[in-house]
């Protein structure tokens, strides 16, 4: 996104007779690639830099001296006439790979790459038919663990160096370095530092051979018995895309399916190998009623009876639902449905961060909340200038984030950290700032206040609202940099140059999580972001953006949809806001209906629930809560059924059935459609495509939205075209562009 | 017209003596053809470990999907298979297979064979479904002298190597850069390892 | 994996193995009978002996298999041992089906229709991998299995099962109907 392409020079080549124009710098390799000639490779890899080690991507090129060339290291010239399959090269490539086979043992029955090995498909095709060597091959321990998940089998190590480039480069870990020189070159495993990087999977992926091999998936199949399905990993709100694959009934890894505006082609260890509660044994399967203090095991239809009947004798008001922010965005539209339509009820949440409400704000008088998102892009993350964690944790909380923190790093961003908890990317960053818990938003209001105080504003809000920014500086002055400095024993000057460069930066990005607004004292950090991006400009330009991360899959779907007490979807206000999530579980309902969630985590006394007159609990496990509920209603995991998600940049990616369901469980939407009927709603989904399609007549955030635009790569919903600039705050009609401020302490 | 009937019934006559073409099957059974392809057999070496290494090959190979395997990996307590893996579960779904030998000319190890057994047909489909301890044959029932049990057993599945073997799998031979070295991983475990290798530790 | 959404309901006639070999998902059948008729039992074996042995198949050869089960009859193999040669062009005379063959969705209601008009008692073998289970048309023309629409007493594997096979079908077929076994639960009529 917004890479500078267009003023590129092309340049014209020739490849085995074809004409190719590829822009200037491409290497040999790359055009060749983008011709439709495939030249065998192990070094190479499209998100890393050029390296020339595997000596496997030869090509003749005429008037270049002493031929054959490296073809990923020599860069296209004009008028370049290259051939691939000269006689020249042919033997060359043979040598490369007789070589590679010495010491490459021939246990490809055993192997895990065997069937996907780039080693075993290019012998195939460019390879000697038989091997001169009849010594014996060298032999080391068979598979050393070199971390929690992964095993190195270094006699399969072709040393191609794409795994230790990786981590040094890409992931910026320590863990894995070549060993020794020369025929002893291998990968090895760094004994001053651990391999415990997060993304560790990605070497296993990105490994042509079965030299490292991921302990979950080891020996569990082979490629070729895998069904593989395009999906959403459903690790954390950025939706990196995955390939589901499937092996009958079990899924057995996710490999990563690269989105170059979300994932970047990467996917972190929390996402790759968290599918085991997919794979769970202890699943529900079958329906429980609570019958004489017990669960027991009914039929679907007496337990959706008993739901229907149960909901149907308590009063409007008696009624809460908490919904989940895993669901599906069909999911959780229904849910917020049947809830508001059936049940006439706005007793309706989830657990989420604190976002200021509307209403807050005095001249628009609207109410209800905002749609609160990241207004910038992930990809744009790539060339922002400034970036500032507020209390968040990307490494941890949204992974693949942090490796898009570390290539605007290597393209020349700053990162400034500002948090309570240590967390990793401290190493690199450039200022860190450690301050007490529940001290982001005072940080934020200093950040402003310095710049109100220094007059550093800028962009159209500014200038329309300079009335009112002196009147802002007034009611900022308790939060001088000098005394926010003495409270978190900072340095004031650093504040103000945070400020400063903030307001001075081609495009500054400045994220917090989620949950960081839940402590205490962080109540307004949403708003007070927004105030400083929206005063230094920094919240509709390109590669800058403010606004907070999102936890969960589907945390901004669940808000998108509705599952709020005080929006309907789209974050169309209501009359009568209802109760919230502490007060549904603080006693203000007398039944309570949970899609996919488990309130019992958050409660200080989890036995409160069984003083619910009705507890309905749809879920894949009994979990805490589902321990008091009255009935339980098995469901679907993502990979059972189809929806879509929405990441946290509200870019809206499609879900599909990779398998088969659970026997005996339901998706969340079936159970809610089942109940629905029995609630007299007389629905007619058939698929979610139905809902996908009244979401996009009823919900203005989601015009229009059809799952064949989602393509495989999913669409940033409401972002294409001219309302590009509108960002996200004219979308939900909420803010009026030029209006006031969003909050006014 | 008597000539016609004489004729007819000098044939009769003549057949009356002659041993009928009928194979009175289940109490007699008729020789297979060489190259018949019956149940299932998964062989074991010599030394009683399981010739099939989990490598899902047979599988790859079923027209008829009808084989299926989990793999699991060996330990030192309980070594199934030479190598580092082994079948844990190997069924073979007899209603879906069509006999056609493909998996025997898929495995690396010469596990599994189509035997000479054919009396299969059951009432239950699920008991068509054989499971690997139906499949493998008995440990000490690999041969019997010059007679084996099978045909894929040890005795007859190979010829026997020539008397000057070229050495193509790579065998447990001393150390390496003083790294102990693993043994042979896909599992030819009894193969000798060749004695004129030039390279002598 | 297309974007439109998968059906809703397995196609009954689904061709891709959606569970392992193991868990083949199949009705339950062949509950003993113990219907404790004292007077008659004796009679009812000796009848059951009876029909053991004149079982009249109907003519249903549907493919390859036809060709071996034409075989089992002719005079190497001879069913006629069995009193099983009367291999009968109407259903109303035949009380044995012999499924010799792939069944295609669109023979499916022939098969129906003939069994349906075949007088009880009357049993199904089910001959060779296509007919027991599709075998290797693992697609969306053939029914995957005869028992998804016939009740089916006996299952003979092979492609095609050899005159002996088939033979040790049919006198598995004998062997249970002298021992009274009930006939398994018809696949279209679910008993409730």
């Amino acid at each position: 996104m917004s890479q500078p392409t267009n003023d590129v020079p092309m340049v014209n080549l020739t490849i085995d007779g074809r004409q190719v124009t590829v822009p200037k710098g491409t290497v040999v390799w790359k055009a060749a690639q983008l011709a439709g000639i495939e030249i065998p490779i192990y070094c190479y890899h499209p998100k890393m830099p050029p390296l020339g080690a595997c000596r496997m991507c030869f090509v003749e090129i005429e008037k270049m001296p002493k031929p054959p060339q490296t073809s990923c290291t020599t860069e296209v010239t004009e008028g370049m006439v290259v051939h691939t399959d000269t006689e020249l090269v042919k033997k060359a490539r043979q040598g490369t790979l007789e070589f590679l086979l010495i010491n490459h043992p021939l246990d490809c029955p055993i192997c895990d790459k065997g069937g996907e090995c780039e080693l075993q498909d290019f012998t195939l095709r460019y390879g000697p038919g038989a091997s001169r060597f009849d010594l014996k091959k060298r032999h080391f321990q068979k598979p050393i663990p070199v971390s929690e998940n992964v095993l190195l089998d270094r006699e399969r190590c072709i040393a191609c160096q794409r795994c230790v480039r990786f981590t040094q480069d890409i992931a910026r870990e320590p863990g894995l370095i070549m060993e020794e020189r020369g025929f002893r070159t291998m990968v090895g495993v760094d004994p001053n530092a651990p391999f415990d990087s997060i993304f560790s999977g990605n070497t296993v992926e990105m490994c042509p051979v079965g030299a490292l091999t991921a302990k979950s998936y080891r020996f569990m199949t082979r490629p070729w018995e895998l069904r593989r399905t395009p999906s959403v990993c459903p690790g954390c709100a950025v939706g990196c895309n995955v390939r589901v694959d499937v092996r009958v009934d079990r899924v057995l890894r996710l490999m990563s399916r690269t989105n170059d505006a979300i994932d970047d082609g990467w996917l972190c260890d929390r996402g790759r190998w968290g599918y085991a509660a997919v794979n769970d044994p202890d699943r529900l399967r079958v329906p429980l009623v609570r019958k004489n203090g017990e669960l027991r095991e009914v039929t679907w239809d007496e337990a959706l009876d008993a739901v229907a009947q149960r909901l149907r004798t308590l009063s409007p008001a008696q009624i809460g639902g908490i919904g989940s922010t895993h669901t599906t965005n069909e999911e959780a539209y229904l849910f917020q449905k049947i809830l508001r339509d059936g049940l006439k009820t706005n007793n309706i949440d989830h657990f989420h961060g604190v976002f200021p409400a509307a209403s807050m704000n005095a001249s628009s008088g609207a109410t209800g909340a905002m749609p609160w998102v990241f207004t910038g892009t992930i990809a744009g993350l790539d060339h922002a200038q400034e970036i500032i964690l507020l209390g968040a944790d990307p490494y941890q909380q949204q992974p693949v984030l942090d490796l898009r923190i570390k290539k605007a790093l290597r393209n020349g961003a700053r990162l400034t950290v500002i948090s309570a908890e240590p967390s990793r990317i401290d190493r690199i960053a450039h200022r860190v700032m450690r301050i007490k818990s529940g001290g982001e938003a005072a940080i934020a209001r200093t950040l402003t206040q310095v710049v109100v105080a220094e007059h550093l504003w800028r962009g159209t809000f500014a200038e329309v609202n300079e009335t009112q920014l002196a009147r802002y500086g007034e009611r900022l002055k308790d939060y001088t940099p000098e005394r926010i400095a003495i409270a978190f024993g900072l340095e004031a000057e650093d504040l103000r140059t945070v400020a400063r460069t903030i307001a001075g930066a081609h495009g500054a990005v400045i994220v917090y999580d989620e949950m960081t607004t839940r402590t205490t004292g962080n109540e307004t950090l949403a708003a007070d972001v927004l105030d400083l991006g929206l005063l230094t400009d920094n919240v509709t330009q390109p590669n800058a953006g403010v606004g907070p991360l999102f936890s969960d899959a589907n945390s901004l779907g669940a808000r998108d949809m509705g599952v709020l007490p005080d929006v309907a979807p789209g974050y169309r206000a209501l009359a009568k806001p209802g109760l919230d999530y502490a007060a549904m579980l603080g006693g203000g309902v007398r039944g309570l209906w949970v899609m996919g969630a488990d309130p019992a985590r958050h409660m200080s006394d989890p036995a409160a629930l069984a003083k619910l007159e009705t507890l309905v609990v749809q879920d894949m496990r009994l979990t805490a809560t589902a321990q008091y509920a009255h009935v339980v209603l098995p469901a679907l995991s993502y990979a059972e059924k189809t929806g879509s998600f929405t990441n946290l940049e509200r870019c809206v990616q499609a879900v599909r059935r990779a398998m088969p369901p659970l026997p005996g469980a339901r998706a969340d939407w079936e159970i809610l459609r089942a109940v629905g009927n029995r609630l007299g709603l007389n629905w007619t989904y058939r698929s979610p495509s139905d809902i996908t399609k009244e979401i996009a007549t009823s919900v203005p955030l989601y015009a229009d939205l059809t799952r064949e635009a989602l393509g495989s790569q999913g669409q940033r919903w409401n972002f294409a075209g001219g309302r590009e600039a509108d960002g996200v705050l004219s979308d939900g009609g909420q803010l009026p562009a030029n209006g006031s401020l969003p909050l006014s302490h | 017209m008597a000539n016609e009937i004489i004729k007819g019934l000098s044939r009769t006559l003549r057949e009356m003596g002659r041993k009928p073409t009928t194979v009175s099957y289940p109490e007699q059974h008729r020789s297979q053809p060489a190259r018949y392809r019956g149940r299932h057999v998964l062989h074991r070496y010599e030394n009683g470990l399981e010739r099939c290494v989990g490598c899902f090959l047979c599988a790859g190979a079923c027209p008829a999907d009808a084989i299926y395997i989990e793999a699991e990996e060996n330990s030192e307590a309980q070594r199934v298979s030479p190598g580092e893996r082994f079948a844990r579960v190997f069924d073979v779904n007899m209603l879906r297979c069509i006999f056609c030998g493909y998996c025997q000319q898929a495995c690396p190890t010469g596990a599994i064979t189509l035997e000479k057994e054919y009396e299969l047909a059951s009432l239950r489909p699920e008991d068509l479904i054989y499971h690997k301890e139906q499949l493998l044959e008995a440990v000490g029932e690999q041969h019997h002298g010059d007679n084996p049990a099978t045909i894929g057993s040890n005795t007859a599945w190979q010829p026997q190597p020539p008397a000057d073997p070229p050495l193509t799998i790579p065998q447990q031979r001393g150390t390496f850069d003083g790294q102990a070295a693993s043994a042979a991983a896909v599992g030819q475990g009894n193969l000798i390892p060749d004695p004129s290798s030039p390279i002598q530790d | 994996m297309g974007l439109i959404d998968e059906p809703l309901r397995m196609n009954p006639w689904e061709p891709v193995q959606i569970t392992t070999n193991t868990q083949t998902p199949r009705m339950p059948r062949n509950v003993e009978n113990h219907s404790a008729n004292i007077l008659l039992t004796q009679v009812s074996k000796l009848v059951d002996w009876g029909r053991s042995q004149s079982l009249w198949p109907a003519l249903f050869g549907l493919a390859c298999c036809a060709i071996e089960m034409m075989a089992a009859s002719a005079s190497r193999f001879d069913i006629a041992r069995f009193g099983a040669e009367v291999f009968r062009a109407s259903p109303r005379q035949a009380d044995l089906m012999i499924v010799a063959g792939r069944v295609s969705v669109k023979m499916a209601p022939v098969v129906r229709q003939i069994y349906d008009q075949m007088p009880d008692p009357k049993w199904v073998i089910s001959m060779g991998a296509c007919a027991s289970c599709g075998g290797v048309f693992n697609n969306y023309a053939i029914v995957q299995g005869v028992d998804k629409i016939i009740p089916v007493d006996i299952f003979v594997p092979g492609c095609p099962p050899t005159p002996e096979m088939l033979l040790y079908g049919f006198n598995q077929l004998q062997e249970k109907i002298r021992q009274g076994l009930p006939n398994p639960p018809d696949p279209m009529r679910p008993t409730a």
